[in-house]
C-alpha cells in the first residue's frame, strides 16, 4: 500500500509558470524515502501541498487513499524549513499544544529527547539560539507516532555535528511502520540513512527513483555520484 | 561518533560485515546477544530497516539466530564461526595479494615481509 | 477541537488584553482625579484648573480607546496566527478552516464584551474617585431606566430590547468577519503593502456600503417602511427582525465566504 500518491500533479505561482508539471510518484509505507533535487525543483512545493498549506492546481494527491484535510493532518506530522511556533511561548507550553492537537503525541518522549539536550522546558523559545529552536521543533514533530513524517530539508544550514544528531534522532524516534520523507539537496550526508531515493528535477520531474541498496549494488555510484550522473544526462536535452 | 561507510557499497552489506567481523573476533562470542535493530541503528546512524535487511542476511547464513522477541544471539556452532573466519580471511589475503601484485612485489617478498611484521 | 483552539486564542489575547485594561483602569483613576480638581474649582491656581482639564480629555480618549485596542489585537492575533510563519502550525493541525475561523471570532466577541464591561467599571472609577456617591448613583440611574423599560411589562417592549442587544451583537460579529475577510484577502492577491490594501479594501467597501445606503434612504425606501400605516404595536419588532435577519445574513455570507477563501486559495509559501 502507498502512503503517498500522486498523479498528474501540476501547481503554478504565476501564470504558466508551473513549478509541478504533471507530478506522478508513488512512495510506499515503512520506508525512509529521500527527495532529492537541486535547490528550486519544487521539492518544498510538493511537500507544502502534502502538508495542506498549498492548494495544487490540478491533478490528485492521496495521503493513505484520502484527499489532503484534516484527517490527513492528523497523521502526516511536518517539519518546515522555517521555525513556526510563537516565540513568546515557553517550551512547555508548545508541548502541550502539540499534546492538546495531535492524539498521536507522545509527550514521555518529548520530555526525554529534551532533557537529552539540556534544554529547560520552563524557558521561552525566544530565549534559545537558532539550532536549539530547530532541534525542538524536530523533537516535537518526532515525537508523533503519525504514518508519514514530511522533513523538509531537515539539515539544511546546520553544522555537522548538529547534523548527525538530527539524523540519528529521525532515526530513533520515527514510528518504524510509517514512512519518512526526507527532501535535500545534501545527498552525500543523508544517504546511508535512506531506503529508498526519488531524484527530482525542475517542474517536478522524475528523473529516477528506487531503492538505495539495489542502485549501489547495480551501479557501484554512491547516491550522490549517480544523482550527478543522472541530473547530468537530463540537462543535456 | 557513527560508524562510517563506504558510499559505493550498500550499507546493509556493510553492517553485516561488520557484524560478522565481531563474530569473528570475539567481540560477539558464541550464544551471546548481538544488540537490538534499533541499538545498532543508533550506533551506525543508520535507518533501521537496514539493519533488519543486514540482520536477515546474517541468519540466512546461520550465523546468528533469532529467539523469538528475546533478542538475536550468536551460533553456537563453533565450525560455522570457524568457516566465516576462514572465507573473510581469504578475501583480505587474496585481495592483499592481488594489490601486491599490481605493485609487481613477488610472492616469495610477500611472505617475507609478513614476517617481519609478525606482532 | 473547537474548545482547545477557542482556549489558546483567548490566551493569546488575554496576554496583551490585560495589560491594556489595567492601564485604563490606571487612566480612569487619573482622569477621576482631574475631574475631581476640576469640579472644586480651584480659582486661585487656574494652571492647575487648566492642567486638570487636559489631562481629563486625555485620559477621557484613552478610555475610549479601550475597546478599540482590544479589536486591533483581535485582527493583529487573527494576521499572525493565520498568515506569518505560525500559519505553518496552525494550518497543518488537524482541525477544519470553519472551527479555526469561528474561534477568532469568538474569541474576539468575549474580549469586545470583557472591554465593554472594563470601560463601565472605568466610568465607575471617574465617577467614583469624586464620590464614592457617584457610583451608587450611576447604579440607580441604570436600574431606574430599566423600571421604566419593563414597567408595566409589555412582550413588545421587551422582545425589541432583546432584538436590539442581538443586533448589536450581529454587527460586531459582521465588523470582526469583515475585517478578517479584508486580511485575508490581502494576504492572499498581494506579495507587498498588503496593509495597504487591506485598509483600502476596509474603507473601500464601507463607503461603497454608505452610498448603497444614502441611495436607498434617497429612494425614500427607509421612509416608507417606517411610516407604513400599520399600526400594529409588534410593528417596530417586526422591522428591528428584519434588521437582524439582514445583518446575520451578511454575517453567514462572510464566514462562508472566509471558510471557502481559506479552504481553497490557502497558498502560504
Amino acid at each position: 500500500m502507498s502512503i503517498l500518491e500522486c498523479k498528474n500533479l501540476r501547481k503554478a505561482y504565476k501564470k504558466g509558470r508551473y513549478v509541478l508539471d504533471g507530478l506522478n510518484l508513488e512512495i510506499p509505507e515503512g520506508k525512509i524515502v529521500g527527495l532529492l533535487g537541486p535547490n528550486g525543483c519544487g521539492k518544498s512545493t510538493l511537500i507544502k501541498i502534502i502538508a495542506g498549506l498549498l492548494q495544487k492546481n490540478s491533478g490528485e494527491v492521496l495521503v493513505d487513499g484520502k484527499e489532503i484535510s484534516e484527517e490527513t493532518k492528523a497523521i502526516v506530522s511536518y517539519l518546515p524549513e522555517r521555525t513556526y511556533f510563537n516565540a513568546w511561548m515557553r517550551v512547555s507550553e508548545l508541548v502541550d499544544y502539540f499534546k492538546e492537537f495531535y492524539e498521536d503525541f507522545d509527550e514521555k518522549r518529548a520530555y526525554a529527547l529534551l532533557k537529552d539536550l539540556k534544554i529547560d522546558p520552563t524557558s521561552k523559545l525566544k530565549a534559545l539560539s537558532k539550532g536549539t529552536k530547530e532541534k525542538v521543533q524536530l523533537i516535537l514533530v518526532m515525537s508523533r507516532r503519525a504514518k508519514l513524517y514530511l522533513l523538509d530539508e531537515p539539515i539544511a544550514g546546520v553544522d555537522p555535528a548538529a547534523r548527525e544528531y538530527i539524523l540519528s534522532t529521525i532515526i530513533s524516534n520515527y514510528n518504524p511502520e510509517a514512512t519518512v520523507i526526507i527532501t535535500t539537496h545534501l545527498i552525500s550526508d543523508v544517504e546511508q540513512v535512506l531506503d529508498e531515493y526519488v531524484f527530482i528535477s525542475y517542474g517536478g520531474k522524475i528523473l529516477k527513483q528506487g531503492s538505495v541498496d539495489e542502485s549501489r549494488i547495480e551501479t557501484g555510484y554512491s547516491l550522490d555520484e549517480l544523482f550527478r550522473e543522472v541530473f547530468r544526462c537530463s540537462q543535456n536535452f | 561518533m557513527a560508524w562510517s561507510f563506504d558510499k559505493h557499497t550498500p550499507v546493509y552489506i556493510q553492517i553485516a560485515e561488520r557484524i560478522r567481523g565481531g563474530i569473528i573476533s570475539g567481540e560477539y562470542p558464541p550464544e551471546s546477544q548481538i544488540p537490538s535493530v534499533r541499538q545498532l541503528a543508533f550506533m551506525a546512524a543508520v535507518n533501521p530497516n537496514t539493519v533488519q535487511r543486514a540482520l536477515t542476511e546474517l541468519e540466512d547464513e546461520g550465523i546468528i539466530y533469532s529467539k523469538g522477541t528475546s533478542g538475536r544471539f550468536v551460533t553456537d556452532d563453533a565450525g560455522l564461526i570457524d568457516a566465516a573466519r576462514h572465507k573473510v580471511a581469504k578475501s583480505i589475503v587474496s585481495d592483499f595479494v592481488e594489490q601486491a601484485k599490481c605493485l609487481g612485489i613477488t610472492k616469495e617478498e610477500i611472505i617475507r615481509m609478513v614476517e617481519e611484521v609478525k606482532e | 477541537m473547537f474548545a482547545k483552539l477557542l482556549k489558546h486564542d483567548c490566551k493569546a489575547i488575554f496576554k496583551y488584553w490585560w495589560i491594556v485594561s489595567v492601564i485604563s483602569a490606571g487612566v480612569s483613576l487619573v482622569a477621576g482625579i482631574a475631574l475631581s480638581i476640576m469640579n472644586v474649582g480651584y480659582t486661585a491656581h487656574n494652571y492647575i484648573q487648566t492642567a486638570a482639564i487636559i489631562i481629563f480629555f486625555f485620559c477621557f480618549f484613552a478610555i475610549i480607546l479601550l475597546p478599540l485596542v482590544t479589536q486591533l489585537l483581535t485582527f493583529i492575533r487573527f494576521r499572525k496566527n493565520f498568515f506569518t510563519d505560525e500559519g505553518y502550525l496552525t494550518f497543518t493541525l488537524p482541525v477544519n478552516k470553519s472551527a479555526l475561523l469561528g474561534s477568532k471570532t469568538l474569541a474576539s466577541l468575549i474580549f469586545s464584551a470583557a472591554s465593554g464591561i472594563v470601560f463601565f467599571l472605568d466610568i465607575c472609577i471617574v465617577s467614583g474617585v469624586e464620590d464614592l456617591d457617584n457610583i451608587g448613583n450611576l447604579f440607580y440611574e441604570i436600574s431606574h431606566m430599566f423600571k421604566n423599560i419593563f414597567n408595566p411589562f409589555e412582550w413588545n417592549v421587551f422582545v425589541t430590547f432583546i432584538l436590539t442587544i442581538l443586533i448589536g451583537i450581529a454587527c460586531a460579529v459582521f465588523f470582526n468577519l469583515f475585517i478578517f475577510l479584508c486580511i485575508t484577502i490581502s494576504n492572499m492577491l498581494v506579495k507587498k503593502h498588503r496593509l495597504l490594501f487591506g485598509l483600502a479594501l476596509y474603507y473601500g467597501s464601507s463607503i461603497v456600503f454608505v452610498l448603497i445606503l444614502q441611495f436607498l434612504s434617497s429612494n425614500g425606501i427607509f421612509e416608507s417602511l417606517m411610516l407604513a400605516p400599520v399600526f400594529s404595536e409588534w410593528y417596530p419588532v417586526l422591522i428591528l427582525f428584519g434588521v437582524f435577519g439582514i445583518i446575520a445574513a451578511f454575517c453567514a455570507g462572510a464566514y462562508l465566504l472566509e471558510v471557502r477563501l481559506l479552504d481553497k486559495r490557502l497558498n502560504l509559501e
